[in-house]
């Protein structure tokens, strides 16, 4: 045990070196983040900043134009196509029960509540396994919770949004593909839907394309938890977010948008009416039809509910499959476009030019500033006049002066020290001829005159000192000034090699850490060995003491020493 | 070209310095203010007190951001011109409350100005750094040890012990740190090399040739190039003022001297008074307040170097004893004067170490780091020297840092194997008074 003031002292020298460290190595993170932003791939002249992981900003509205045709052109060629194979599937497109197949492991007693229903128009048996894939696509790892047959309406509209959101997000991954083949899909349903109505006011923006095609595909009748919810959102999430990469931004504010919708839903453990109103608000006139039937899903048995919804996710599972390969291909075409990389192309950079301007203005003003020369007569008559006027006890030297000069004098003194103690001839033991008995007798002698000066100079620092410690600045402000050269602008230091660099820099750690190293175990030598010393008589405790303080003092606290008990009778 | 104009140009150059966060001076300045200030006016007192108090701040580097009290402000000023040696002692006496005295604020801060040539280093504190730049500072920088709290005073009364494992843990998290913070200088200094390399070809200076990470960056990042082009501005606007005042600044060392002359012949019985009289009350209010490092550094040194000297002085007298019998053995044969005295190394060395040291007070804080890959160290110009090059002209290399820091680091470790083998002896002295215990100490790796 040590005692409580050197102990403390010691501790808090340790923990100001921790965190000296730490701080260095959270500048050094920081600045290496960024370092690693400029290596990566990046995109030169985008004028925002390049969408983040999920986290988009609404800032389509600076698409650039060539942006914007690109993805017309894409979804122009998906309309085609989703054109065509509407075509083939129209004859096969017939009703059959939607069971809900949310997940693998669900038995579904109440599906009823939908009901298997007949529709006029047969269901192909090809349904089936698109829906298979559509919610292997979808639901996976989610289950299936149904609520009682008897879905009230608070869990219907649950469900009608919470399906609806599972369908945005992941029709969302799926891509633009499906948006465009959605409307289709559910405008090629108006005719069915004619019979209900629309209760609802829509309104028309942006995000219209996305979100109409995933309500049409609405919902199936199936009730999840907000926990569910919220799971399968961050799947989507994250399957939209990897999507994102393939660096369609218009497309991203739709995405986030929709994204909102999730959340809100997840954090509602019922949606009222006003939510319902809310999400669905956001749909379009077409797309209104479905999710009115989501709205009114549990008053009705809904033969042509469920038909919708078999119509649209077939069609979308299917489109969706087929696009999203078509989608990659633009999206990574794009990509190639777009991106940029440092090693690359890194000698074509330009600086902006406001930029380089200032810069000119800038190297032209310091060059002035430094080659002004001012009238010092005025300056220096007045330093001398008022120095002249200062109080004439005043010691010829401040404190600032003295720790300038401290350090040269300690240096001069090591070097002395060093030379006296080491150097052949003053050291040699044996009888010297003549010669060097008085050559070495001359070095003594110059010797002593340095260290004589050095002492009439430490003398006037001592003096000087009493006085101002006298006069009560004895708090010196803490300076942590380096007294390196910090007059003019830093210079400039070649490298030519990567090696040289690190050389440098490993070089210049260690002399900082050796700095620090000394100054702790000076602190450490000065401390601790009076405890060994005074605490002599307690034989006992010592031996540990003494292994710690000795692989502390003097093996850098790296290895131990061993203690033998030399108990074996002679 | 009235004191008026130049007065109003210095108040231009400090308005328009900046804090560390950006933050501008919070006082408001004016001509008017040292005009007044020249009639030992009262109301402007508490400004000048502020303004000082800011710029000493800055430029002493202070970090802490606390918002202090008036007294506490004015005890710092007065603390930090005291350590720069102003010899008014009426200064030290004034009032804590900021009520008198803005004439002696007003030569304090005149000679302060040319005394550490504040305006020009705080110019070149916040010097907008577009360069990559490493630190090559090599100067002793000690750890500030705190000085003992109110609430270390109390625990002391009843010492808690501590653990000696403690220490080890913290000497151990130490070094975990340490090579954390190497690996990460390490990869730092390998994506500057990559990025300078990569952006060759596309300089914007004339020594070299590359982009620096900071310039990639602006244009990578154009909102961080428009806030770095406002700081230029700021930075250009601030230069032009600070030429102006160049230019007007004879007139006010004139009326500065006016100024002086008009405290001198109010006081001249004050000034010469005995120092001890003057005791700064303000000053021995502080709490007991431990003897600051320099001044416990100084006396270690002054005892040593009279070691050394008495040392010196022994060996001078065993020296000429030896002498003599020789001079007597040898009878006359050789007479002193014929002694040939070989090239004393001594004063090799010492010049050698004068000049280190000389050279060390041209030793960088900073450098700016350039990829030149080419043979020959000496830059290659195709222009002739502008006044910009000028400015640059001293550039130093890679190889001639590295050999300057392998000389510092083999002497530090010297250093420190030094004082491990003293702490080793004082441990073998303990070891002696504990009976039938060996200790075996460790193999070297």
């Amino acid at each position: 045990m040590l005692p409580a003031p050197q102990a403390r002292r010691l501790s808090s020298l340790l923990v100001e070196a921790i965190k000296e460290c730490t701080e260095e190595e959270r500048k050094l993170e920081d600045e290496l983040k960024s370092f690693r932003k400029l290596l990566k791939p990046w995109n030169p002249n985008a004028r925002e900043k390049p969408a983040k992981n999920g986290a988009t900003t609404s800032r389509t509205e600076h698409a650039s134009s060539y942006e914007e045709l690109q993805e017309l052109a894409l979804l122009n060629r998906t309309l085609a196509k989703a054109l065509r194979i509407r075509q083939t599937h129209q004859s096969v497109f017939e009703i059959k029960q939607i069971q809900p197949h949310t997940s693998d492991n669900s038995t579904v007693p109440t599906n009823a509540g939908y009901g298997i229903v007949e529709h006029p128009q047969a269901a192909s048996y090809r349904d089936k396994p698109l829906e298979d894939v559509l919610s292997r696509t979808l639901w996976s790892g989610s289950k299936t919770k149904l609520a009682g047959a008897s879905m009230n309406n608070t869990c219907g509209k649950v469900t009608a949004s919470v399906c609806k959101e599972r369908y945005l997000s992941s029709h969302l991954a799926d891509g633009v593909a499906g948006k465009k083949v959605a409307t289709h899909a559910v405008s090629s349903r108006k005719p069915e839907s004619c019979t209900l109505k629309l209760p609802y006011k829509t309104k028309q923006d942006v995000k219209r394309k996305s979100t109409s095609s995933t309500v049409g595909k609405l919902v199936r009748g199936s009730l999840h938890t907000p926990g569910l919810v919220k799971t399968a959102a961050i799947q989507q999430t994250k399957r939209s977010a990897s999507v994102d990469r393939a660096g369609n931004r218009v497309q991203q504010s739709r995405l986030w948008s929709l994204k909102t919708i999730p959340r809100t839903i997840a954090s509602h453990n019922s949606l009222n009416l006003e939510d319902t109103d809310i999400i669905q608000r956001t749909v379009t006139p077409r797309s209104m039809q479905i999710s009115a039937f989501a709205d009114t899903a549990p008053k009705m048995t809904s033969p042509v509910i469920s038909q919708q919804r078999a119509n649209c996710m077939k069609e979308t599972v299917h489109l969706s499959v087929s696009e999203q390969n078509m989608l990659q291909n633009e999206s990574s075409s794009m990509e190639k476009l777009k991106l940029f990389t440092l090693q690359g192309s890194g000698s074509t950079l330009k600086l902006p030019s406001e930029w380089r301007k200032q810069r000119c203005r800038n190297a032209r003003l310091w060059g002035q500033v430094s080659a002004s020369k001012t009238d010092e007569i005025q300056k220096a008559s007045f330093m001398q006049n008022i120095q002249s006027a200062f109080h004439s006890q005043l010691p010829p030297v401040s404190c600032a002066q003295i720790e300038e000069q401290l350090d040269n004098i300690y240096e001069l003194y090591k070097c002395i020290d060093q030379y006296v103690r080491t150097d052949f001839l003053l050291n040699s033991s044996g009888p010297l001829s003549y010669q060097h008995e008085h050559e070495s007798l001359q070095i003594l002698g110059r010797c002593q005159d340095t260290v004589s000066s050095l002492i009439q100079q430490i003398e006037q620092f001592v003096d000087a000192e009493m006085f101002w410690a006298k006069f009560g600045s004895c708090w010196t402000v803490n300076f942590k000034k380096c007294k390196c050269f910090g007059g003019k602008s830093a210079p400039l230091l070649f490298y030519s090699t990567l090696q040289e660099l690190k050389e440098m820099e490993a070089l210049r750690f260690q002399v900082q850490t050796l700095q620090r190293q000394i100054q702790i175990q000076k602190a450490m030598a000065e401390e601790l060995l009076p405890i060994l010393f005074s605490s002599m008589p307690l034989e006992q405790s010592i031996s540990y003491l003494y292994r710690a303080v000795y692989s502390e003092l003097c093996e850098g606290g790296e290895q131990f020493p061993v203690l033998v008990q030399d108990n074996i009778p002679e | 070209m009235t004191i008026k104009e130049a007065i109003a140009a210095l108040c231009k150059v400090l308005v328009g310095i900046r804090g560390r966060d950006g933050a501008a001076i919070a006082v408001n300045i004016s001509p008017e203010m040292f005009r007044k200030a020249k009639f030992n006016r009262n109301e402007v007192t508490t400004e000048f007190w502020k303004l000082l108090h800011w710029l000493l701040k800055l430029v002493n580097v202070d970090r802490s951001s606390e918002v202090l009290e008036l007294a506490d402000q004015i005890k710092y000023v007065k603390a930090v011109v005291c350590y720069y040696g102003y010899g008014f002692m009426d200064f030290y006496q004034l009032p804590m409350d900021g009520s008198l005295g803005s004439r002696d604020l007003i030569l304090a801060f005149s000679w302060l100005l040319q005394r550490i040539h504040l305006l020009e280093q705080l110019l070149n504190l916040h010097r907008l750094q577009v360069e990559d730049v490493a630190s090559l500072c090599m100067c002793k920088q000690t750890l500030p040890l705190r000085p003992m709290e109110g609430s270390d005073l109390q625990e002391s009364s009843h010492p808690v012990e501590m653990d000696v494992r403690y220490l080890q843990s913290l000497h151990g998290k130490l070094r975990f740190r340490r090579r954390n913070l190497y690996s990460a200088q390490q990869e730092r200094c390998s994506a500057l090399y990559k990025i300078h390399l990569y952006t060759k070809g596309c300089s914007s200076s004339q020594s070299f040739d590359h982009l620096s990470a900071t310039e990639a960056r602006l244009i990578q990042d154009h909102q961080q190039c428009t806030e770095f082009v406002q700081l230029l501005e700021h930075e250009n606007i601030q230069l032009e003022a600070y030429l102006e005042w160049k230019r007007l600044e004879p007139i006010y060392w004139q009326w500065m001297e006016s100024v002086l002359s008009a405290k001198l012949q109010d006081t001249q019985e004050v000034l010469n008074v005995n120092f001890t009289t003057v005791t700064a009350p303000s000053f021995n209010q502080r709490e007991n307040c431990k003897e600051p490092d320099a001044f416990r550094k100084t006396n270690k040194l002054y005892t040593e170097l009279l070691k050394l000297q008495s040392e010196i002085q022994d060996r001078k007298l065993v020296k000429d004893e030896r002498i003599k019998e020789q001079e007597r053995s040898m009878g006359d044969h050789m007479g002193w004067h014929e002694a040939v005295f070989l090239t004393c190394n001594l004063e090799q060395k010492l010049a050698a170490v004068q000049a280190r040291m000389s050279q060390e007070r041209r030793r960088y804080g900073q450098v700016r780091l350039a990829l030149r890959i080419n043979s020959t160290p000496t830059p290659f110009r195709s222009k002739p020297p502008t006044a910009q090059q000028h400015i640059s002209s001293v550039s130093l290399t890679a190889t001639e840092m590295i050999s300057q820091l392998e000389a510092e680091a083999t002497l530090l470790k010297k250093e420190l194997q030094e004082l491990q083998q003293l702490s080793k002896e004082g441990l073998g002295e303990i070891l002696e008074h504990l009976d039938g215990v060996i200790c075996i100490p460790p193999t070297q790796r």
